[in-house]
């Protein structure tokens, strides 16, 4: 593999797999968020 | 063709005019969050994986690392691919092994400096936090500038007086936004601008490559060498072995022990997550360089196809290399969403900032103040400190974006910065972790080692005939080489007193 087919290979797998990432964390994230505001409450309505 | 032509039109700048006020209102909003000095600056230890993740891309992929990418790939060509290749592999390595990252967030400290004097006492804590904090500052020192630089490129605000004009409105901004809410707006503000500019730069990618055409992508230029376009070990390359092995050295270091991004690791919700977040976050880390540079390699073909750009970036009054990416978007991108890519970038400028200016001035009020002053600060005290030192430090990178300018490019003044604090920290984290020999006096030499490569960003490192021993690739390798060695010969030599040892444990 020479330097030209190696960052071909680089450029494609780099923008598929971080167009999966992005999917992934944006639904993961979305639940996330809504626990930690609900996590970060929960100390003040306990005293 | 005009340099400065731009698709940015009045939608664009209404885009971005709502979204910038997006952040100022989250951040006004979950104030009411943050009650602690733990929800400020580790969200509450609350992240969970995914929101962990888009935090810690929102941060580390900042404007300032798309430009400093994108210059990178703009005078380099692909060849500068090899620095994402390198840091993949070693956020891998970490998130695979959980090495210095999973035992810091079990030991539950909030700064690395915190860790120190755990294992090495009180003062080294002290001049670990000024190092930690005068690397850091001046690491982030030109941030403002490469900001100001990428809005008028886009914009195509030519107008000297512009770099200034866009440098103090862009502070204002981020100074009051992250004054206000603390870690927990950060991560929300994270989040948002982990979505908007992820997508963008997914899409933004698609209408490059698409201009080019992926056949002369790649191809050599005419008017630079085919084998260091793509061999960073070629002959007359720029890069070469050395500057291979320092950036080895120093994104491995960095990704362990880089202030704003380990913070993410201790802001998990455990250690496990804190490494999980490691494993999944290399291939942000990946994204982050990859396509940034896809980018400035974009812009210089484009660029190398237009005499009239060409001779605007060179010869004595050239503009200078950062300006080339921006200039490239602002005529392929079509209006519309070019202001979503501008307010994407400009949110991701805020987040980088936000976090950055809340790591550098907890490291202050933690590691510096607090232990001055024996610990006896309370939680408001140490908030208002905090937030004086976050306005103090905007200031400072005010004055220091407008007189001065990186060497050699941004990412090399990047690095050689971000050694002054990492040759240090991780030679003091990894020994004090991992070898109990370690001693205070071994420490303490490794941190005053770092101090070293402030000389590689002197102006001796500019130019095209510079020795090898001047350029700022070996003065920041030989930084790391002199810490390591600093530590083994100076515990070797000079042991910790058994007794203080077991008073200190």
């Amino acid at each position: 593999m020479n330097w030209q087919q190696l960052w071909k290979f680089v450029l494609i797998f780099t923008l598929s797999a971080y167009s999966v990432l992005v999917i992934i964390v944006i639904f993961g994230g979305l639940k996330n968020v809504v626990d930690m505001l609900k996590d970060l409450k929960k100390p003040v309505d306990s005293k | 063709m005009d340099v400065f032509a731009t698709n940015f039109r009045t939608v664009d700048w209404i885009i971005v005019s709502i979204y910038i006020c997006i952040p100022v209102v989250i951040g006004v909003i979950v104030r009411k969050y943050v009650r602690q000095l733990s929800d400020f600056i580790v969200a509450g230890r609350s992240l969970k994986l995914f929101i962990a993740i888009a935090t810690l891309t929102g941060t580390e992929l900042g404007l300032v690392t798309v430009m400093y990418n994108s210059e990178l790939g703009f005078k380099h060509g692909f060849s500068a691919f090899h620095v994402g290749i390198i840091e993949t592999a070693c956020i891998l390595a970490i998130g695979l092994t959980g090495f210095i990252v999973y035992k810091l967030r079990q030991l539950k400290v909030m700064t690395i400096p915190e860790f120190y004097e755990m294992r090495f006492g009180r003062n080294v804590r002290i001049v670990g936090g000024i190092i930690l904090a005068l690397g850091g500052i001046l690491n982030m020192g030109l941030f403002l500038q490469a900001g100001a630089r990428f809005m008028m490129g886009v914009t195509g605000y030519s107008n000297p007086a512009g770099l200034k004009l866009f440098m103090s409105a862009m502070l204002i901004m981020v100074l009051v936004y992250t004054v206000l809410g603390g870690m927990v707006s950060v991560v929300l503000n994270d989040f948002m601008q982990f979505i908007v500019l992820s997508i963008g730069m997914i899409i933004g990618s698609y209408f490059a490559i698409a201009k080019i055409g992926w056949g002369t992508l790649f191809k050599t230029p005419n008017t630079v060498d085919s084998a260091s376009w793509f061999n960073p070990v070629a002959e007359g390359s720029d890069f070469g072995m050395i500057y291979v092995i320092f950036m080895v050295v120093l994104t491995f270091s960095a990704g362990a022990l880089w202030q704003s991004g380990t913070l993410r690791a201790l802001s998990a919700k455990t250690p496990k997550i804190a490494k999980q977040l490691y494993t999944w976050s290399s291939i942000s880390y990946l994204a982050r360089r990859v396509i940034p540079m896809l980018w400035g390699i974009c812009a210089f073909i484009f660029v190398s196809q237009s005499p009239k750009l060409l001779e605007a970036f060179q010869g004595p009054n050239a503009l200078n290399s950062q300006f080339g990416m921006p200039i490239f978007i602002a005529k392929v991108l079509p209006s519309g969403f070019l202001g979503i890519i501008a307010a994407g970038m400009f949110a991701a400028f805020m987040s980088t900032h936000d976090s950055y200016l809340l790591s550098w001035s907890s490291v202050i009020t933690q590691d510096i103040v607090a232990p001055l002053k024996k610990d006896r600060l309370s939680d408001k005290a140490r908030l208002l400190i905090t937030r004086i030192c976050i306005v103090s430090i905007g200031l400072f990178l005010l004055i220091w974006g407008l007189w001065f300018e990186a060497p050699v490019s941004l990412w090399n003044y990047m690095a050689v910065t971000g050694t002054i604090y990492l040759a240090g920290a991780f030679t003091v984290v990894t020994a004090g972790l991992y070898w109990k020999k370690a001693s205070k006096t071994g420490a303490t030499i490794a941190l005053y080692a770092g101090l070293l490569a402030i000389l590689g960003i002197g102006p001796w490192t500019r130019g095209d005939n510079v020795p090898f021993y001047f350029t700022d690739k070996f003065i920041g390798l030989m930084t790391f080489i002199i810490a390591i060695s600093g530590m083994v010969i100076g515990s070797l030599l000079f042991p910790d007193n058994q007794k203080q040892k077991e008073i200190e444990t």
